[in-house]
Parts: structure tokens; sequence; C-alpha cells
């Protein structure tokens, strides 16, 4: 009994809320909120009349519905707003009621099914579930823990429950959220329905009683009233069928017109009227038969005068258009062709009469002749007319006209049928071009839909980007006052104070360049005067080395002459060192200076440097 | 909400809609850009944004001006407004029970019919619009929370006034008519949006609530199921086709924020 997740068999989903999941895919849901009781049996007979057609069982539905809304609300206080849910398909119906709950935990769910089905309700919640199983073919109980909802559904065949069986009761126990509905052929709101009409449709079928009833209204004169009295009891409206007037002036039959009136409306909305001129019963057993008599009355061309309904007569403008009715030119085209033969031929003019009645009945339309309105407008010497048809020529004709008819209503059977078909073709293939523009027509719209979308999306994008820029411009305009001006002012005279500085600080160090320049030509100079200094000792050594020498040959060689003679060499080769000596001796005191003086140099440059960290990059 | 235009010319007062000081309220959120004429200046300056509220000290200090100002836009807005009014009188009338009440499908149909006239011809609407007539049906929240969420950040601010009056508009074409419910419904949405935090207002199902607070609410026109949850997506679209269907002109033409209309303007 107690499921979690799975459907129960019949039934295409239980994990999703509403009726939906109940019925079948071509199934129909109707959906209501309600968050009182106001105006719920008006809602309840409004379902029923949508579902009539079904054949429900009306009093199961209503205690159904009622009892679902006004059995929540009594047992769960302020469960409000209680969606109601009701689900139709060809096999059943479906009601669901869907509430939330403050405390999920205070009901009973143990055991919930063998209290309910074993009629021993433990609570006025299992109450409320004994109710709907005994009223129902399947009770199915969702339970959302997380969402705090509950929903109940019942499941109900079309046509009267046999027997006191209780329902199954189905527990579906939600674990994770509710699945999404599955699709049916209709969703609908109640508001949505033609409610007026639906509710109206019962009261239609059922006329209302006449108890009560005025029986006549606006009769001029006693025959009026007698036929409108007649009329009244062969439950015939007057503006549906022959209605038959008769005019009394001086208390005399001056004319009796016979108002004829076609089911349909006609486009003048005037009554078509044959005035019947008074004729004596001789004149008119002169002229033939009866409908031969009857279409001379009908179509005397002197004898038609065109009148309103009350029996005044027309304008003459009025009178001739009433006499281009069909109704009137048939008389007169039928008057002349067999008003002058009838006397001399009187099955001729019977025939033609009879015909004349035909085509008279055609032209009229839907004009129902009933007999027993005319009898007060027929002639008492008219009664004599079915003598005559007994004659075997009459039968002969009358055999042979109804062949005739026969056939040509066979033609026009045949003729009907084919048009039908024809018709019903066409209407198929219109039926067919006109979906197919309508599935254009939504592809269009759905496509200019898309695009209008995507053009508000990118306008909006737009003033979007275009908000961030004013934003910009005005975070750059704001810095254009007064104190950002003397800032400004203030920043370029420091500018200018710090060009001047560096000016001079320029100055200084191209002069101070100019000095390292010439005291590194000096010592460029110096550096020559060194080199020489240097070959001078290299000389001085090697001249030294070749004394050492001969003062070695002068050891090992005792010559005289030689001694002297080297002994004036050493002299020279000594005052040559002697010279040198002193010379180097200048050139080493000169490059001391001058090593000073380059440190000097040095010193005021670095000095420079650090006043003024822009010279140094 | 962020607009164009915070500065007009003294040339287009021809154009302006007077607003009296006295007209005005607190807290609740403008239907439209407010100026104040600046004479010294010779502008009107935009001293509110739409959607953004007056608290007392503004009115306070707005006093002092003999009226405040409109732009031409404001009658776009006009019959939003009109409408949320007749929904708020038909709320009322079926809260007091006065009376032999009418059935919760006339009362449903009623207000589709009522609510007709507000949707495009392609059955679209802005959400600024749907805020300007929610805030008719269900009136002014408390001005501590509207401080509080302002002051808190003022874009969650805008989107949470959205949002909650998106849910309302949907909840009002699925029968759901209280309106205490309908407050409560709008101010757990504009809490949760507006401060962060779980929702707490009545359960209307978990999905639908979850696409309201985690989407970005647009300023283009949207259709009445954007936003759903899948439960209530099938109710809400049977609506709008019977909307389209019956009762909504397809030629009407839909008011706008954007271009030069609105209060947004787009180059271009």
């Amino acid at each position: 009994m107690t499921q979690k997740g799975s459907a129960p068999p019949g039934l295409r989903s239980v994990r999703s809320n509403g009726a939906a999941g109940l019925v079948s895919s071509e199934g129909r849901v109707f959906h209501e909120v309600f968050f009182d009781a106001g105006g719920l049996g008006r809602a309840a007979d409004l379902v029923a009349a949508r579902l009539r057609e079904s054949g429900p069982d009306e009093y199961v539905l209503h205690l159904l519905i009622l009892e679902g809304i006004l059995g929540v609300s009594r047992v769960f206080d302020g469960c409000t707003p209680i969606q109601f849910e009701c689900g139709m398909d060809e096999e059943h119906f479906a009601l669901s009621f869907s509430f939330g709950i403050r405390e999920f935990s205070v009901l009973r769910w143990d055991g919930i099914s063998e209290r309910v089905l074993g009629r021993k309700p433990g609570a006025a919640f299992d109450e409320l579930l004994l109710q709907f199983c005994e009223n129902s073919k399947r009770v199915v109980l969702k339970c959302d823990a997380k969402g705090k909802r509950i929903e109940i559904c019942a499941i109900h065949d079309w046509g009267r429950k046999k027997g006191k069986d209780l329902a199954a009761l189905d527990l579906v126990l939600f674990t994770g959220e509710p699945e999404a509905a599955p699709p049916v052929k209709e969703v609908t709101a109640l508001g949505d329905m033609d409610y007026s009409s639906l509710l109206k449709s019962r009261s239609k079928d059922e006329r209302p009683p006449v108890t009560g009833e005025v029986l006549v209204h606006g009769a001029k004169n006693a025959q009026e009233m007698v036929e409108r009295i007649r009329a009244k009891k062969l439950g015939i409206a007057g503006s549906d069928v022959v209605r038959i007037e008769a005019s009394k002036e001086n208390q005399e039959v001056e004319e009796q017109k016979i108002v004829l009136k076609a089911s349909e409306k006609p486009k003048d909305d005037r009554p078509k009227e044959i005035r019947i001129s008074k004729s004596s019963p001789e004149e008119s057993s002169k002229k033939g038969g009866f409908f031969s008599r009857l279409k001379g009355l009908v179509a005397g061309k002197q004898d038609v005068e065109p009148t309103r309904d009350d029996g005044e007569a027309l304008a003459p403008q009025e009178a001739d258009s009433a006499a281009r009715l069909p109704i009137h030119e048939g008389g007169d085209e039928r008057s002349e062709s067999t008003g002058g033969d009838s006397a001399s031929d009187p099955g001729r003019s019977e025939k033609s009469s009879a015909s004349s009645k035909a085509e008279s009945s055609e032209t009229t339309g839907d004009i129902d002749l009933a007999t027993g309105q005319l009898e007060s407008a027929i002639p008492k010497d008219a009664l004599s007319i079915p003598a005559e048809l007994q004659s075997p020529r009459a039968e002969r004709w009358v055999d042979n006209l109804t062949a005739e008819l026969n056939a040509e209503r066979s033609r026009i059977v045949e003729l009907s049928r084919k048009l039908k078909s024809s018709f019903r073709s066409k209407e198929i293939e219109f039926k067919g071009r006109e979906n197919a523009l309508q599935q254009q027509i939504r592809e269009r719209d759905e496509t200019l839909k898309t695009k209008n979308v995507q053009i508000n999306r990118m306008k909006e994008q737009l003033a979007k980007m275009q908000i961030s820029l004013e934003r910009s411009k005005m975070t750059t305009t704001t810095e254009d006052d007064s104190a950002t001006k003397h800032k400004l002012q203030q920043s370029q005279k420091l500018l200018q104070m710090a060009r001047n500085e560096s000016d001079s600080l320029k100055a200084r160090i191209t002069e101070l360049q100019d000095q390292a320049a010439k005291a590194n030509e000096q010592r460029s100079k110096n550096t020559v005067s060194l080199v020489a200094h240097q070959e001078l000792q290299k000389k001085l050594e090697r001249q030294a080395k070749q004394i050492e020498d001969l003062k070695r040959q002068k050891s090992t060689n005792p010559d005289e002459a030689r001694g002297a003679e080297a002994k004036n060499t050493l002299e020279a080769a000594q005052r040559v060192a002697l010279r040198q000596k002193q010379k180097m001796d200048q050139l080493e005191l000169v490059i001391q200076e001058q090593k000073v003086e380059l440190e000097r140099l040095k010193k005021e440059v670095e000095k420079s440097r650090e006043k003024d960290p822009k010279l140094a990059s | 909400m962020n607009f164009t235009r915070k500065k007009l010319p003294l040339d287009r007062a021809k154009e302006m809609r007077v607003c009296p000081v006295d007209s005005l309220q607190a807290c609740v959120p403008l239907p439209a850009p407010l100026y104040a004429l600046l004479s010294t200046n010779q502008k009107f300056l935009a001293i509110k944004a739409p959607m953004d509220f007056l608290t007392e000290d503004d009115l306070e200090k707005a006093s002092k001006f003999e009226a405040l100002y409109f732009p031409p836009f404001i009658e776009q807005v006009i019959p939003y407004r009109r409408a949320g009014k007749s929904a708020l009188w038909l709320l009322e009338g079926l809260k007091s029970g006065e009376g032999l009440r009418p059935a919760p499908f006339e009362v449903s149909d009623a207000w589709v019919q009522m609510t007709a006239p507000l949707w495009s011809g392609e059955g679209l609407i802005e959400p600024f619009f749907v805020s300007v007539f929610v805030s008719e049906v269900c009136g002014a929240f408390p001005g501590d929370l509207m401080k509080a969420v302002h002051d808190r950040d003022l874009e969650a601010y805008e989107q949470a006034v959205m949002k909650s009056s998106w849910i309302v508009w949907q909840a009002l074409h699925l029968d759901f008519f209280d309106l205490d419910w309908l407050q409560a419904l709008r101010r757990g949405v504009f809490e949760a949006c507006g401060m962060g935090g779980r929702y707490r207002g009545p359960d209307i199902g978990e999905d639908w609530i979850r696409n309201v607070l985690l989407s970005e609410m647009p300023l283009h026109p949207i259709t009445l199921t954007d936003f759903s949850g899948a439960s209530v997506r099938t109710k809400l679209d049977s609506r709008m086709r019977r909307l389209r269907r019956e009762l909504i002109d397809s030629k009407q033409v839909l008011p706008s924020i954007l271009g030069e209309s609105g209060f947004l303007e787009v180059a271009g």
C-alpha cells in the first residue's frame, strides 16, 4: 500500500504534484486556488458542468470537491491556500487537493493505511481519508516532508460507484523534489472556461413553466384572438410559421390577408404579406379548382397590395419594393399564365395550379402551410374540391406529377450529395491550407519574437554602456572646479621653478664636465709623459746593467785605456741617469697634482648629482 | 536605477508633469525619475532615480520646493498604476467579505480581463512596469527594510523590487487572490533577495522560488512563463495562451523604459 516513488498501476506519475500524472496524456486538467470556502459551491457546479458530458456521478463529484476543500480546512487550520486540480480522461477523473502544513511531524504516518482501511480512524485526518476512500476508486496521498506539503488525490471512474468497498490508499513519500508534471492535452484555469455558458446549458434545455403567462397579447378582434390561442396551444411561435390574420372593418370582412413568414429572417425585416382581396364564392368556383383558385387569389395583380404587418397599407415606394419581392413576382407570373385558361380547361388548370403550388412552396422557402391554420382563410365552397380529384384523369395526372416530383427529388438529392462531397473536399483543402498558413504565421511570430528579444537585449546592453560612459564623463567633469585650477597653477609654478633650478644645475654640470674634460686631457698628456718616464727608467736600468757589466769586465781585464774610457762612459751615463731621475721626479709631482685636482672635480660632480636626482638620471 | 538625462534644460518645462510634494509618500518606490527645478541654474535636476524612494528626511528637504516634477514618461506608467488600483479594489473586496462574493473562477476571469491591456501585442511586459503595478496592489514595504536593503546594495535592492513584484504578478495569474498572502510572498522574496539568506515566505514551490531568486531580472520585456518553476509553467502557459487568443490586442504597443520615450536612452 505504501509506496515510495513508483506509480500505482494505471497512473502515469505520482511523483509529480497535481492531477496531470493521474490521467492519460490525452487528458485535461482544470485548476483553481481556494483561500476559503467562498464560491466553493459554484466552483463545484462549474466542474460538474464541465464534466457532465462524460457522465460522472455528480453527487460524488460535489461531495468530493466540498469534502476536499472544507474537510482539509477543518482538519488543518491555516493550511490555505488549497490548490485544487481536476483531471479527466476517457477512463476516469481525478481530484487533487494540495496544501501546506506547518507541522509535518504531528501527523501519525505509521499505520495510516491500516487505520483507514480498517475503518478505525485515529484522528481527524484519518476520518477525512476514510471519507475519500469510501467515495473513490483509488486514493493517492502524496507527502512532501521537505516542502511540508500534503496532496490528497481521489480517483473515480465515470458513472456511479457500485457497492461501498473502500478504495485502495497509496501513500507516496517524496524523498527529493517533486518531478515535473507530465504533459496533458489541456491545462485550464476554471476562470478561463466559458463558465457562463457552461452553467447556463442545463437551464437552457428545460423550458420554463408557462404557469401565469398571459394567454394572448394585443389581439385586435375575436378571430385574431382565436387564432392566437390555437397557435399557442400548438406551441407555434408566431414569427416562425404561417400566421393568419383577418381584419374587419365595420363588422364585415373586406379583405383577408395571409401573412407568410419564412423561418429565416427576411433581409428587409418586413414580413412578406399577401393580401387576399375579398371575392365571392361564386367567382372563386368559376376560376377552376381549389389550387388554381387559391393561386388566382394569391396572384391577381390588381388584388395584391402589399401591407405592413399591422394591416396598414404601405407607401407607394414601399409598395413597389414589396411588389418586387420574389413571392409577389412569382404570383404575378403565375396569374398571367394560368388566369385565362383555367375556366376552359379544368384539368390543365388543376395541373397548373398544382405546379404553381409547388412553385409557390419553392419560392416561399420553409413556409409551413399548416392546413389547420388555413381553414379559416379557405372559402367554404372549396370543400367540394376533393370530389373533383377522384376522377381517373385527375388520378393519372396526380400519378404523373408524383413520378415527375420523385425524379426531380432524386435529381436534387443526387445534386445535393455531390455538392456536399465537393464542399467537404473543399473544406478539407481549405482547412489544410489554413493550418499550413497558421503554422507559417506561428513560425514567423516565433522568429519575430526571438528577434525582438535579441533587439531588446542589445538595447539594454547599449543603455548600460551609455550609462557607464556618462558616469565616466561625469567623473571627469567634476574635476573642473576652482580648487583644481588653483592646484594646477601651483603645480605649474613649482614645475617652472624646478625647471629653472634644473637649468642652472645643467649649466653647472656642463661647466664641471668641461673642467673634467680638461683634466682628462691633461691626464692623458701625463699618461704620455709617464710612458716616456717608464722608457727612461728602462733605459736607466739597461745602462746600470751595462755599468755593472763594465765593472765586471774591469775586474777581469786590467787594461787601463779601456779603464779610462769606460770610466768616462760611466760618468756620462751616470749624469744622464741623474738628469733623467730629476725629470722623473718632476713628472711625478705633476701627476700627484693632477690626481688631487681630479678627485676634487669628482667630488663636486657627486655633490651636484645628489642635489638634483633628475640630473643623475 | 541608473538612468540617462539626469539634468534637463529649462525649455523642457512644457513637457514636465507637476508632482506636489505633499502627494509623495515615504518609502514607496518611485515610478519615474523625480526632478527638482533649480532656478539659479535654470535646469531640472534629478533628485531621485526611478524605483528609488524618498525617506522622511528627503521629504522634509523637498518641502522647500514648491513642487517636484516627473518627465513625460510618467504618462506610460499611469495605466499600470490605475490597473493596480483596480486590482487592489478587487482583492480588498474579496477580503472584506461584504455582500455576495464572486466565485473564485469569476475573480480569476475578471483579473485576466483587467490586466490584458497591460500586455504588449506580443504578450510581453517589462519587469519595471510590473513592479509599478504590484507596488499599487501590495503597498509599500516597511521603511526600515527598504532602507536596509537599499543601503546594503543598490543593485540588489532594484533586483529585489523587480523579483518580488514579478513573483506576485505570476501568482496573481495563477489565481492566488489573497492580499495578505501576496504581501507575505512579496516580502519574503524581497528580504531573501535584498538581504540574502533563506526565503521565509509562504510555500509556493521550491523550484519556482529558486528560479526567481537565482536569476537576474532583466530590464527588457519578458513573458509570463519566464522565471517560473516547472510546477507552474504549464498553468502560466495556458493562461498566456488564453490572453493572446482572446484578450490581448495584437496591435497593442508596448510601453518601454528604453528609448526616447523611456528614461534609459539607447544610442543608435
